[in-house]
């Protein structure tokens, strides 16, 4: 899912779902959690989504084998509490690797700021196939139909922004995603940041979200408005000192208090850990 | 401005209708009229021509040939248009030329306080009047202008009314019957205080004669409207009750929404009276103002002078108009040679023109128009007349009575330099002298009076602009503006939304922010360019950033100069002077520039009226407090924006309740206050503030400019606060359809499972299990196909049964019971496809077993009980809940007795003793021992079938085991732990045999019988003895098998 194919079938709380009865039943057989999981009796369908499932639990590394081939739970429990500690883990670990499909395609969606909103439907848009196609480097194959459907569901949960589930439109705002990459990285309560310390202080994974955006020091609309949700929030404080060495540009928004340039972040409310 | 001298001023410039403005006042704030439309008489018909005030004077007053004419004037237009004001500058402009004072005598009626009265009085001190001959009319004047109470003034006008109709001998308006009813009515005391009360017709006509309030008379007429003679039903009742006969036919062809035009052919009819009525009850006589005119214009004529009469407001003589009308049509020739010549400008609003002017226009010179918006077409004029108001406030009546004296020049014209106010805006008159502008900015006046409601008049920008915004400047600059809050001038919606955003970012508490944001808002959009543009010059907005501090907007200044892009600033527009630019032109050219977005669609014009219509509603709404009307497509779409945007089962909702949801409340899952219809029938309610405001606006582009999409100019503006909108709210949504706190069951869910639970134990497919382990095998499990259930149930069992499989919500809470742990993909409702929410389920199952497997009407949360599949599922399970108690009670009773009849074929047992498989086979084997004797015996009896002693005795253990269940003591047990040990149907499991004891015993007593029949039948043969006959013996061996068998059985 992250670092092989992108599938439709492993939806995060699939995959949640999958860990904690893996946590709650191990060691395992592998059948046996499968007649858990999908129980037989109401799956009617000609395959099941076990194996897609599975195997992407794997990739998070929270659940393998034993030496008696049993699945046992290889994670730490704290991560699979809720569906916000999972996120927070999975946002942690899933952009790690730059070369992924996964990460270029999130990347592109994030970057592509205010452009797709007027082409529609990420699946059935062609312009939005070429950009991808353009940006990323993939081939059509690899942002078929089912691909881009099977990420929806990703990037909504790692919190990136929000899909409008029918049109398939994806909305920009990365506020729960920074927030996590906030609390993973090394941001100080109180602290007040240059926008680039603020940048260099996010956990690693927050990458995905700032192509080009330190050259250019410009944040996409994703990033824009997620600080500047934050900062409506009263969580964090965006600032513009005029006599700062480097100014940054926000995505621009000639409604909000801040329509574009911002040089400080301050941390005004406690980074939950 | 001088505030020391405004305080003192204000009320003497600005009250302009005041007979005590004076002529420095007058004169210093005038600004010259410069499109006058004026139709002059051209044989027999009027011709129209654009004239300057100025133009005007000289065709009528410096024209050679004109001059010496007879001329009536007419200047008309609507309340405070001007008229007054044009009359005004007339006489000035005619008392500033010697020449004109030496051959004319002048005389200005002026507007008073608009009340016959006040005009008398005028008369009275006019030098002309008082000299003249007719003392008889004088005295009748004076007499007018004596002062009687109102009450008693009133009265009298009232009783006049019923004289002048008692007395009318025309029939052609109305017959002498219908007068006669009209009459009584008039007289009837219910209608006489109907008429008399405040502000009705009575009062008004009263005002116009005498008034003590200076203001309260201006716009009144006075005479009868229709809706003054309205009845309407609840009043017709009252009168009904009281009334004499005639009055009440006469209020009937009055009564509201039965009218066949009886109501207007009255109202005609009582108007025709009230010049009548006016002059008898003020003691005037028609032809008094014709007599004293005459007399003026005699003595005038003797001393060779003209007379030139500028009335400034024809209403004035309320009453006697037409009388005065007739004066000022007699010319100076023929007949009247003795008359000076008379040149008359009289002032009526258009309304009251067209009454009078059929009869006149044969005698009307000159009809002379000023329309509504004069003072505003020309942008410099407007502004000039509000700073030439603004200087005179500032300025003592001394020094501008010493401008007047010394000629009035307006290069001359004092102006009063405001040093302290040097930061606002000015405005430069032709002398090249600046008028500061302090309390306006240009922008300001211009916005101001665009945005007027009405009557865009002199008069009215006076009092609802001027007056207002000095007297609040005055008191407290530092809450200034208020007095326009609410109304409305066009300000890009990214602008009023980045305030908003600022505002709402400052540290006031929040009943403080909202008066703030107004405040602020207000002056942004009439006082400044209409952007929030911080520039290099030391300006916001295009204006000092220190009149934002004066006006306690420190913290906004603060806020915004460290959040805005400092820009540079443009040069300075050039400042209005005398170029004549429309208004329209200004606003379009302050309109905000767009933002900054590189590419926008082009929006087709009709989803822009669409959007700009729906902007309207939601405006009013909002800032006007009106209800929330047309709002359903938006309002739908925020609802299915949520539904679809929020990902429900990362939220910890399943999607079974939020389908439930979306199909049952559809749209109103939200609703707003003051929305016009529904309300009560919506999930979630938003109040009105600024952020419902925006939502319902951004839905609105989203719909109307994006044709449901976010193709619009400015969308991602719009993304970034649905955005935020529903991260700010997602948790009120998720709390409305996840009915449940953290993990724990809505109580629809688990109505659903209980349901399932008891669908399975009426199946029959719960025997064996406990209800505190249930599990996969009951929960995760196809639904069970409906089966009758069989013989050895009660017939509440039955009945239960039938109201829980006769249902069509049967299948629904199956559907639900499995789809709630389903984790399903993107929007699909049902899936071949199934993946447990395992922590979900896990949580569920923990739950239920502790439930207890009942349910109470209570559980139902208040939201789940919106939602009417929610509400079904719950209310159909409980509904068969509440009927298990019956139906266990019935089962366990049912159960005992067949239980203690079994029992009762057993020798020594009772219901305590278990009956062992062992036992019953025993008996079994007894029983048939029996049957063999018989048959033995010749008895003639049915003897069973092999197979059924057989069958019997293989069902013995599951007998004994269905005896132990209907033989336990349930008196303790729980109603769904009894309907859980009948589910296997015990009863019916005990029943065959049970049958076959009792036709076992049934044919023991046959035997019996017979036994008993056959010693009775040997006695009477006389052969029962030992050895009487051999075949004696046989019987008695047969008997004595029998017996010894029955004996076993019995």
């Amino acid at each position: 899912m992250f670092f092989s194919a992108i599938k439709t079938e492993p939806l995060p709380e699939r995959v949640l779902s999958l860990c904690q009865a893996v946590a709650d039943k191990a060691p395992i057989e592998e059948k046996e959690l499968s007649g858990i999981i999908v129980p037989p009796l109401l799956n009617t369908a000609k395959t099941s989504y076990f194996k897609p499932v599975f195997d992407t639990a794997c990739e998070l590394k929270l659940i393998g084998y034993d030496e008696a081939e049993k699945v046992v739970f290889t994670g730490n429990k704290e991560d699979i509490k809720s569906l916000s500690a999972f996120r927070r883990y999975c946002n942690s670990l899933v952009f790690s690797d730059n070369s992924m499909h996964f990460y270029r395609i999130i990347s592109c969606f994030l970057s592509a700021n205010d452009e797709w909103l007027r082409y529609g439907s990420i699946t059935s848009s062609n312009e939005i196939a070429r950009i991808i196609i353009d940006e990323t480097g993939l081939s059509s194959t690899n942002i078929a139909k089912d691909v881009l459907l099977g990420v929806r569901f990703w990037i909504n949960f790692l919190g990136f922004g929000y899909f409008q589930e029918s049109a398939k439109i994806f909305l920009p705002n990365m506020y729960t995603a920074l927030k996590d990459f906030m609390v993973l990285g090394s941001i100080e309560k109180g602290a007040e940041y240059t926008v680039e310390e603020f940048l260099d202080s996010l956990h690693s994974g927050s990458q995905v979200a700032l192509k080009n955006a330190r050259e250019t020091q410009t944040l996409n609309l994703a990033m824009s408005n997620a600080l500047r949700l934050l900062h409506d929030n009263n969580e964090i404080e965006l600032s513009n000192k005029l006599d700062s060495e480097k100014r940054w540009k926000l995505f621009p928004n000639d409604e909000h208090e801040f329509t574009s340039d911002i040089t400080h972040i301050t941390i005004r409310k406690a980074v939950k850990k | 401005m001088n505030t020391e001298i405004a305080k003192k001023r204000i009320n003497q410039v600005l009250r302009v209708d005041s007979i005590d403005s004076t002529d420095s006042d007058f004169l210093a704030t005038h600004v010259p009229l410069r499109k006058i439309a004026v139709k002059t008489q051209r044989n027999g018909s009027f011709e129209e021509v654009i004239r300057s005030e100025e133009d005007i004077y000289k065709d009528i007053f410096e024209n050679e040939y004109a001059k010496d004419e007879h001329q009536l004037v007419i200047v008309e237009g609507s309340s405070g248009a001007g008229k007054s004001h044009f009359i005004r500058w007339i006489g000035a402009r005619l008392a500033a030329n010697p020449e004109n004072r030496e051959n004319n005598a002048i005389i200005l009626i002026r507007r008073s306080d608009n009340t016959l009265k006040g005009t008398i009085r005028q008369l009275l001190d006019m030098k002309e009047v008082r000299e003249l001959a007719d003392k008889e009319a004088y005295e009748r004047l004076v007499k007018a202008d004596q002062v009687i109470s109102e009450q008693k003034f009133k009265l009298t006008i009232y009783h006049s009314f019923i004289v002048e109709i008692e007395n009318d001998t025309q029939k052609e308006v109305l017959g002498s019957m219908k007068r006669k009813k009209l009459i009584a009515l008039l007289n009837n005391s219910l209608f006489q205080e109907k008429l008399m009360s405040a502000g009705g017709p009575i009062d008004r006509i009263y005002s116009k004669i005498i008034s003590n309030d200076a203001n309260s008379g201006q716009d009144i007429v006075a005479q009868f409207t229709a809706e003054d003679m309205t009845i309407d039903i609840d009043f017709f009742y009252q009168l009904r009750d009281e009334a004499d006969k005639k009055a009440q036919e006469i209020a009937e062809s009055l009564v509201e929404g039965d009218d066949d035009g009886s109501i207007q052919k009255i109202t005609d009819y009582m108007n025709s009276f009230v010049e009548t009525v006016i002059q008898s009850s003020t003691g005037i006589k028609p032809g008094d103002f014709e007599d004293i005119f005459k007399d003026i214009r005699r003595e005038l004529g003797r001393r060779g002078k003209g007379l030139i009469l500028l009335i400034e407001d024809i209403t004035s003589f309320t009453g006697v108009n037409k009388a005065l009308l007739n004066a000022l049509i007699i010319g100076h020739t023929g007949t009247n040679s003795g008359l000076c010549r008379l040149i008359s400008f009289v002032g009526t609003t258009s309304e009251y023109y067209r009454q009078f002017r059929d009869n006149y226009i044969d005698r009307i010179t000159r009809q002379i128009s000023i329309h509504d918006g004069a003072i505003g077409e020309n942008k410099n004029d407007l502004i000039q007349f509000v700073a030439k108001y603004l200087n005179a406030v500032s300025l003592s009546s001394e020094v501008l009575d010493e401008w007047v004296r010394n000629g009035a020049y307006s290069d001359e014209m004092p102006v009063y330099e405001d040093k302290e106010h040097s930061h606002w805006d000015s405005f430069t008159l032709a002398s090249k002298k600046k008028i500061s502008l302090f309390p306006f900015t240009q922008n300001a006046i211009i916005n101001l009076y665009e945005a007027m409601a009405r009557h865009k008049t002199p008069r009215y920008i006076i009092r609802d602009i001027v007056e207002p915004a000095l007297n609040e400047a005055l008191s407290d600059i530092a809450s200034f503006p208020r007095f326009c809050i609410g109304w409305r001038s066009p300000i890009s919606e990214a602008v009023e939304n980045r305030l908003g955003s600022i505002v709402a970012s400052l540290e006031l508490p929040d009943e403080a922010k909202t008066e703030y944001r107004k405040r602020l808002l207000t002056f942004i959009r009439f006082w400044t360019d209409k952007t929030l543009d911080v520039t290099n010059d030391g300006c916001i907005s295009g204006i000092s950033t220190r009149i934002f501090m004066e006006l306690a907007f420190d913290e906004f200044v603060s806020k915004l100069t460290s959040t805005a892009t400092v820009k540079k600033a443009e040069p300075a527009p050039k400042k209005l002077a005398a170029a004549e630019e429309k208004l329209t032109e200004r606003v379009v050219a302050a309109a905000p520039k767009p933002a900054a977005v590189p590419v926008q669609p082009d929006i087709d014009p009709k989803r822009q009226k669409q959007y700009d219509d729906f902007k309207d509603n939601v405006v009013a709404w909002h800032h006007d407090g009106k209800m929330l009307i047309r709002f359903l497509d938006v309002r739908n779409s925020i609802s299915s924006f949520v539904y679809e945007a929020i990902n429900w089962q990362q939220e910890g909702v399943s999607l079974d309740s939020k389908h439930l949801v979306a199909d049952s409340v559809v749209g109103k899952l939200i609703g707003f206050e003051r929305q016009d219809q529904g309300k009560d029938k919506c999930m979630v309610i938003f109040p009105d503030n600024e952020e419902t405001y925006k939502l319902l606006l951004c839905f609105g582009k989203w719909i109307y400019l994006g044709d449901k999409s976010w193709g619009f100019p400015n969308a991602a503006n719009s993304v970034f606060f649905v955005t935020s909108w529903l991260e700010r709210n997602k948790s009120r949504f998720v709390e409305a359809v996840k009915n449940a706190e953290n993990n724990s069951l809505p109580a629809y869910m688990k109505a659903a499972m209980t349901g399932q639970v008891y669908k399975r134990i009426l199946s029959g497919k719960m025997a064996n299990t406990r209800l505190d382990r249930a599990g996969a095998e009951t929960f995760l499990v196809p639904d069970v196909i409906k089966t009758e259930p069989g013989i050895g149930h009660s017939q509440e069992w039955h009945y239960l049964h039938k109201l829980l499989f006769d249902n069509e919500m049967c299948s629904a809470v199956y559907t639900s019971s499995v789809r709630y742990f389903n984790l399903i993909q993107g929007g699909m409702k049902n899936t071949d496809s199934y993946v447990l929410n395992y922590s979900l389920y896990k949580n569920a199952v923990k739950e239920m077993r502790k439930s207890g497997f009942m349910l109470d009407s209570s559980e139902l949360d208040e939201k789940e009980d919106y939602v009417k599949s929610k509400r079904e599922i719950f209310n159909y399970v409980q509904n068969v809940s509440s009927k298990i108690h019956k139906t266990a009670e019935s089962e366990a009773a049912l159960a005992r007795t067949t239980a203690l009849e079994v029992i009762s074929y057993f020798d020594n047992f009772d219901i305590e003793d278990d009956v062992e498989a062992s036992d019953i086979r025993t008996l079994i084997a007894d029983i048939q021992e029996f049957y063999e004797k018989a048959l033995q015996a010749g008895a003639n009896i049915k003897h069973p079938a092999k197979e059924q002693f057989t069958r019997l005795r293989d069902s013995a253990s599951a007998v004994a085991s269905a005896m132990s269940v209907i033989q336990a003591d349930y008196s303790c047990e729980a109603d769904i732990d009894i309907l859980l040990a009948f589910s296997a149907n015990p009863i019916g499991k005990v029943l065959p045999f049970l049958h076959f004891l009792k036709q076992a015993n049934a044919d023991i007593e046959r035997v019996g019988e017979y036994m008993l029949s056959e010693k009775r039948r040997l006695a009477e043969q006389g052969i029962w003895n030992d050895s009487s006959d051999p075949r004696f013996q046989e019987s008695e061996d047969r008997f004595a098998m029998l017996l010894s068998a029955f004996e076993e059985v019995q």
